[in-house]
């Protein structure tokens, strides 16, 4: 197996709080991975340090065995990465055709075309596809969003909360998607507070706490794992 | 895709988008007007088809105003002072250094752009209020500078030793500056019905988003920024040849309220927002002018109402009363 991503020993700062804590993390090419944690353990400045929106103050990021560290957002998307964001960051004012056309594709117009019109399918987007962004539910906006990633055809996807404000029909849909994403040979890493979502996704669970890595295995085992529960219980 | 591709199909796309848009109830009015534009020298002379080059003109800098603020969001209160440092440039490039009135007026553009990059690399990093800050300070500066520097630009009282464009003639100029603005609206066009315009909207919308696939937004903006400022610049030195003087007061700070105003009247969306604005708040201005000062209120009035009832300004708000009623009720 190879490594698509790997995050060795990252600090980040933010004056005197350390969000991110000597950070080691793996990710092997095809895997669908858990990242939990309580809220504020650093996920989501995990997520930023990975996608080039902030600068480590120590350690590296490494995509497919590249040193990316300091490297620009669009830099790392034409790599290969993907991510989706915490709060939805749909273009509101656009359609969501448009919103497919923003993805800077390495393709040519007709196979671009195509593949909008493929993920319009798949992920049910179709119906409202001339509606304006901003009027799409909690739901179809991460869907769209998902939409937009896939476009790019990335080997790794990085899901910051997919389920959060989802309704739980659709929720379901956005699982099968996901599996079905894995299932093509797509990495994905999601993070998700909604623990039921990643028992039944993920084949590995990475926790989290006041910016450290402090177990990783299946649901199970970190499940009954003595400082996760901790963790969870407050005590750091 | 090669260079030249990406341009014939860029051009052929804004050809289209164009015929579409002709269609249009914006579209017909449009065209309507740039009748009555072309006709106006049979029916209006002298003082009037100045005021004319002046509304042109004017159209000029709210759309390339729009081109900035509207579509990428950077709300620059630099574009009066950029549109000033063209316009000094086109009259000293024309009366000190001897170049050809018409391309002073270009290279008047080009100098607004390269003054443009300065203020634009500090508001790449910045996002809504502090790019009004950052842009207005550069505004005051340019403004203290332009009466500072006596020698160069005349100071307070302005400078007014540049030769006329086109050998004075007021009908030869009006046909220049219509033509040299068409032009420059087309171009503006081409870019935003193309990728070029799709991302710049989606910049405004959601910046990181659009960075995170895979699009290089500091550099659309800082193109956006330069670009949408040489236009600017061009109209200043286009304004020089109308008042044949340029002096500090045409590149105050109520300048740029001006064209603000032309421009949230008109609607921020789309280039006709600025044409609509233009003749819309020049037609007043001029109407109103024994009134003073008192302008000003009506303006404010103007700009409340329109925010309050045409929140995408009038070019793009349909006009029926039905709609405007139903959109101000079902407004959360
Ligand atoms: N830009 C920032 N400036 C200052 N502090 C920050 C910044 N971003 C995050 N932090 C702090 O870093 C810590 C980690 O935040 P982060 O958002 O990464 O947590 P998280 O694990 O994603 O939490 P949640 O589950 O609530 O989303 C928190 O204490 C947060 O307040
Ligand atoms: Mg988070």
């Amino acid at each position: 197996m190879t490594t698509v991503l790997s995050v060795d020993d990252v600090t980040k700062r933010f004056g005197g709080i350390v969000a991110v804590d000597g950070l080691d993390l793996a990710i092997e090419e095809g895997e669908l991975v858990g990242l939990i944690g309580p809220n504020g353990a650093g996920k989501t400045t995990t997520l930023n340090l990975i996608t080039g929106f902030l600068d480590p103050d120590e350690g590296t990021v490494s995509l497919n065995g590249e040193d990316v560290t300091g490297a620009s957002p669009d830099a790392v998307s034409k790599r290969g990465i993907g991510r989706t964001f915490q709060i939805s960051k749909p273009f509101g004012r656009l359609s969501v055709y448009e919103n497919l056309l923003v993805p800077n594709v390495s393709c040519g117009p007709a196979e671009q075309e195509a593949r909008i019109e493929r993920l319009l399918e798949e992920l049910q987007l179709e119906e409202v596809r001339e509606n304006r962004a901003d009027e799409l539910s909690g739901g179809q906006k991460k869907l769209l969003e998902l939409a937009r990633v896939l476009m790019l055809e990335p080997d790794l996807i990085l899901l910051d909360e997919p389920a959060a404000g989802v309704n739980p029909v659709l929720m379901d849909d956005i699982m099968d998607d996901i599996r079905r994403i894995n299932a093509n040979g797509t990495a994905i890493l999601v993070i998700e507070h909604d623990m039921s979502v990643i028992s039944e996704l993920c084949e590995r669970v990475v926790v989290m706490n006041a910016g450290r890595n402090i177990a990783s295995g299946t649901f199970e085992e970190i499940r009954d794992d003595e400082k996760v529960r901790e963790a969870y219980l407050g005590g750091t | 895709m090669t260079v030249l591709e990406t341009l014939r199909s860029g051009i052929a796309r804004t050809g289209d988008r164009l015929v579409e848009d002709a269609r249009s109830r914006n579209g017909i009015v449009f065209a309507v007007l740039a009748l009555l534009a072309l006709l106006a020298p049979q029916l209006v002379g002298g003082y009037t088809l100045d005021l004319l080059t002046q509304l042109i003109i004017a159209i000029l800098v709210v759309t390339s105003w729009i081109f900035i603020a509207g579509y990428f969001g950077m709300f620059s209160f630099a574009h009066a002072a950029l549109y000033g440092i063209g316009a000094y440039a086109t009259a000293l490039l024309a009366g000190k250094a001897g170049v050809h009135p018409v391309l002073a007026v270009l290279l008047g553009g080009v100098v607004a752009g390269i003054f443009a990059i300065p203020i634009a690399l500090p508001v790449l990093r910045l996002s809504g209020a502090y790019v009004g800050m950052a842009t207005l300070a550069f505004a005051e500066i340019v403004y203290r500078l332009a009466i500072h520097f006596r020698g160069l630009t005349g100071g307070p009282t302005g400078y007014t030793g540049f030769p006329p464009l086109l050998g004075g003639s007021r009908l030869a100029l009006y046909y220049f500056v219509f033509a040299l603005v068409v032009v420059l609206l087309v171009v503006q066009y081409g870019l935003l019905v193309n990728r070029f315009g799709l991302v710049a909207r989606a910049i405004r919308e959601a910046p990181d988003a659009a960075r995170m696939l895979g699009n290089n937004v500091p550099r659309y903006k800082l193109v956006g920024f330069v670009v949408g400022s040489a236009i600017a610049g061009v109209a200043g030195g286009l304004q020089i040849y109308t008042v044949l003087i340029i002096s500090p007061p045409m590149i105050e700070v109520n300048r740029m309220i001006e064209f603000m105003a032309m421009g949230i009247i008109g609607g921020l969306r789309t280039i006709g927002g600025g044409i609509f604005g233009a003749v819309i708040v020049f037609g007043l201005n001029e109407g109103l002018r024994d009134l003073g000062e008192l302008r000003l209120v009506i303006w404010g009035a103007m700009l409340i109402l329109v925010t309050i009832y045409f929140p995408d300004g009038l070019a793009d708000s349909s006009l029926d009363p039905r709609d405007r009623l139903r959109e101000l009720l079902n407004r959360e």
